[in-house]
This record gives structure tokens, sequence and C-alpha cells, in this order.
């Protein structure tokens, strides 16, 4: 009996291309590589851009000096204007509550091929990269005179395989050195992170 | 005089798709053609980016065109001499690769022996390729006398469109300026054009009325014009660009190969695409139009030659 799948997972399968990239920006200058990467790829590649930043709602019972929301919003921006030559065609999307489940949402309707995480932020990078079904780049900044390092993660299958190896021939054509491929069934990823993208206090 | 017809409102109409999910038909593979030397650098960067942007599988050829013998001690040695120029060849390409798109790319490499147009296109037609990448360079006028255009051998023997990469790409394509001549292979030239484009970026459609002043003169020149333009309408209509990219039909006249590469500096186009015509009809069939054969020689940017076996040009 043959198996009938609906179109748009049968679009989701197909193999088209790097289309769609998302980028967290978490507002910090040493995330900045991984805006640049994604800059790059995008300018390269044609793909479009999806920045996404996590909004992290603070407790009204405690006293923040300033506005934390704001803060992160203006960081995030401030971010974009450092590593997009053209900004204005970026989209942000805010992720708010639960950020793994947000972003899994996000990449599921966008159908996002390559999720780029600072070098700093990417804990859980495999599950990520398993539970969305993308390939995931960790970006690290530039010590031995490339552009950066990049270490890839991709899910356990051959689609994911063929992104992960689109994403290392135009991540090295673009000057960065690309690290070995990061197993996505360690034992210790089977879940996408709980915690925080990363130590999250609000800019100051 | 401007010898532009076209139409601005036309050219205004939005192209492509706002749904999500629907992409441009990925390429199922690409071939590219190195000899291992700096030149070719462009052509694994171009193959790189054309496969993420069409998600096709990319596969590296190399050919040695080394004498069949060799001595070694005095002695004539046949097969040993091929394998060593093989080997050779094949750790140049594998250092090239690591160079360029990294191992992590895991692109296979094809060391073959033999003549080069033949063996890529041979290539190219078993792994069913949509596209042979090469690197492009300007050649001194003797290299066309000595047969020494890589490229040029390349494209003659090849039913595959090649695509000739300049130094220094940076991506795939933005301003493509595709030159049509409503035949097969031009249609077949700017239907792949079509799923090569940027996102954002500009598909000209140019069609070029040879013998302009000559035509013009005549009753029935407003009728010549007005078919040409319908004839490009519906060439671009048929054409499908994702992305927002936009789609442009051009009409001009005079000669066409100075007029399209006029206009491709114009709007410093990234690529320039052709159609061409494989012979006169009763030859052989390793002939290029002489429209594509110049074009592709003096074109400012990278090129795309689409070859449609079986259409042969007219002779006058």
């Amino acid at each position: 009996m043959r198996t009938v799948m609906p179109a748009r997972t049968v679009a989701r399968e197909a193999v088209s291309g790097l289309q769609h990239v998302a980028v967290i920006c978490d507002g910090q200058p040493r995330g900045d590589a991984a805006g640049r990467l994604a800059e790059s790829l995008a300018s390269a590649t044609g793909a479009s851009v999806r920045a996404m930043t996590v909004l992290t709602i603070p407790d009204p019972r405690t006293a923040w000096p300033n506005d934390p929301v704001l803060a992160t919003l203006n960081a995030a921006n401030d971010q974009l204007y450092r590593v997009a030559s053209e900004p204005g065609l970026w989209r942000l999307t805010l992720l708010t509550g639960h950020w793994p489940e947000r972003l899994l949402t996000v990449c599921d309707e966008e159908h996002v091929e390559l999720i780029i995480l600072p070098g700093h932020a990417c804990d859980g990078a495999a599950a990520i990269a398993r539970a969305c079904d993308a390939v995931v780049a960790c970006v690290d900044d530039a010590s031995d005179g490339t552009e950066g390092r990049v270490r890839l993660a991709a899910p356990r299958s051959e689609r994911g395989e063929h992104l992960a190896g689109l994403v290392a021939a135009v991540a090295t054509g673009l000057g960065y050195g690309v690290g070995s491929r990061e197993p996505s069934d360690a034992r210790s990823d089977m879940t996408p992170p709980d915690t925080p993208l990363s130590d999250r206090t609000a800019p100051a | 005089m401007d010898n532009r017809h076209s139409s601005d409102a036309w050219d205004q109409r939005p192209r492509g798709t706002a749904i999500g999910w629907l992409r441009p038909p990925p390429l199922g593979s690409i071939v590219v053609a190195t000899d291992g030397g700096d030149d070719s650098d462009a052509a694994l960067l171009a193959g790189a980016f054309l496969a993420a942007r069409t998600g096709a599988v990319t596969s590296v050829v190399s050919v040695c065109e080394t004498a069949r013998w060799g001595l070694r001690n005095g002695r004539v040695e046949v097969a040993a001499a091929v394998a060593r120029a093989r080997h050779a060849r094949r750790v140049c390409v594998e250092r090239q690769v690591r160079r360029t798109v990294g191992t992590a790319a895991s692109w296979d490499a094809d060391v073959r022996a033999g003549a080069l147009g033949v063996e890529v296109a041979a290539c190219a037609a078993r792994r069913d390729a949509e596209l042979v990448v090469i690197g492009r360079r300007t050649h001194p006028s003797i290299d066309r006398v000595m047969g020494r255009e890589h490229g040029f051998r390349i494209l003659r023997a090849s039913r595959t469109p090649v695509f000739a990469a300049t130094a220094g790409i940076a991506g795939v394509p933005h301003e493509v300026v595709v030159a049509v001549n409503f035949g097969a292979g031009g249609t077949r030239a700017a239907r792949l054009a079509s799923r090569l484009v940027a996102a954002g970026g500009t598909l000209h459609v140019v069609h070029v009325m040879p013998h302009a002043r000559r035509r013009l003169a005549r009753p029935d020149a407003p009728f010549e014009v007005g078919r040409a333009r319908a004839q490009l309408r519906a060439l671009c209509d048929e054409l499908t660009l994702a992305d927002h990219a936009h789609i442009r039909p051009v009409l001009l006249a005079g000669d066409p190969v100075a007029e399209i590469l006029a206009f491709a500096t114009l709007h410093a186009a990234d690529l320039l695409v052709c159609g061409s015509v494989t012979a006169p009809a009763g030859e052989h069939d390793m002939h290029v139009g002489p429209v594509a054969g110049a074009l592709f020689r003096a074109a400012p940017c990278s090129v795309l030659v689409a070859r449609q076996p079986g259409e042969r040009w007219e002779v006058a």
C-alpha cells in the first residue's frame, strides 16, 4: 500500500539548497561573528535571513535598573546594524517563552535549512539540529587568520548530510574555517536545552 | 538614439511567489572541471555557491592530457606514465579542493586521462549533470590558434550547459543578462538562468534585432518589432522565478554581439547567458554558434552557454 505524504511534507523533504537562514542575535559583540556569517552566506547564495533574538520577560517583582525588554531589543537592533550591510532586508523575530519550542515552530513554518548560533551559546546544537531538521552552525571568532571558525551539527539523514556539505563548501569558500561535524545522536543532547540561550542578564 | 523597446509598466510586474515553501526546482547534479591551477579556483567557488543555491550534488572532474607513453630507465612505458600523471593530478586537485571548499564538503574527485572536452562531457553525461562549471580567463589570440582555449574545448564537446566563472566570483549572480533568439538553445539557457538568479536579483531577457537599419526601413517593420516583443513577453511569462527576483524583457536593435556586451557592461552583469546552435546542417557536431562563441570569449563577467543538440544554424 502506498503512503501518501502531504504536499507540505514533500516540499520539506525536497532539498533545494539554502533558501532560508536563521541566525540568533543576542546583542552581544562576541556574537557578531554569527551575524556576519549569515550576511556572507545570504549574499553568496541568495538565501533570505531571519534574525531571532531571545526575549526574556523579567519577573515583575524583581527590581531592574532599566527596562530589560527595551534594552534587549536595542542591543539586537544595534547588532543588526553592526553586521548587516542592508539591515532593512533582515526580519527580526522575538523568541519569547520557552525559546527552543518557539525556535522549532519558526523553523518549521519558514522551512529554515540553516540555524546559526553564536559560538558562546551553542549548547545543545546537535539536539536543535535534530529537532528542527536543520543544519546548525556555531561560529567562533577568528583566531587563526580565517574569517571565523564554524562548527556544524547536522541531523542524521541524507538531506541533513547534504545540506551540511553545502554549508561547509560555501563557508570555506568565504574564508571560514570549518571544523568537523558534531554527531547529532549524542546521549547528552537528546533534548533541546531548557536553559536560557546564554547568560541573559539584561544588557547594560 | 535609444534603441531599447521595453515597457516600464510590464517591468514592474511582481514576479516570483510569496508562498514560503514553494521553491525553485533543484538542480540534480553539477560537475566542476578543474586542472588544479589557480585559474580554476573560481570554478570550485562557483560550484559551491550554485550548489548551495540549487541544492545540487557537486563533483569534481579533472582531465590529464598527458602523452600516452613515457620513458623510464630507457624503457618505453605506457600505462605507468598515465598512472603517474593521474596520481600527480589527483594530489593537485585534492589540495585545491581542500583549499577552496574544504574537505567537509565531501566532493567526489574524478581524475581521467584523455581528451579534455570529450572526457568532461562524458563525465557530465554519466553523472546526468545539469551544469558543467569551469574557470574562465582571457586568452591571447595565439591560444585560439594553438587550441589552448580549454574552456572553449569543453564547450564544444559538451551537451550539458557550461558555466564559465570569472576570478573573484563572490556568490550567485544578481544581475543576469540572458541573450535570446527564441531558438531552443536560448530558451533552455533562459530557463536554467531563472533557477540560478539570486533572491532579489534581476533577469534581463534581451533580444537583439539584427540588421536593424535595413529591416526598420521596410514597410512591415512595426509588425516585426511587435512580433519580437510578443515573443519576448511570452518567453518571460514562461519563466518562473522565486524569492522576489525580477524579470525584465529588453528589445534592442543592432549588432547582436556588440549590443549584448554593451548592455551587460552597462548593467554590471554578474552573468551573461546565451544559447548556442551546434553546427550548420551536414557538418559535425562540435561547433559553437558565432554569437555564443564571441560572447563566451569577450564577456566582461561569468558566462553560461547552453547548446541545444540538433539545433543547427542557418547559413545565409
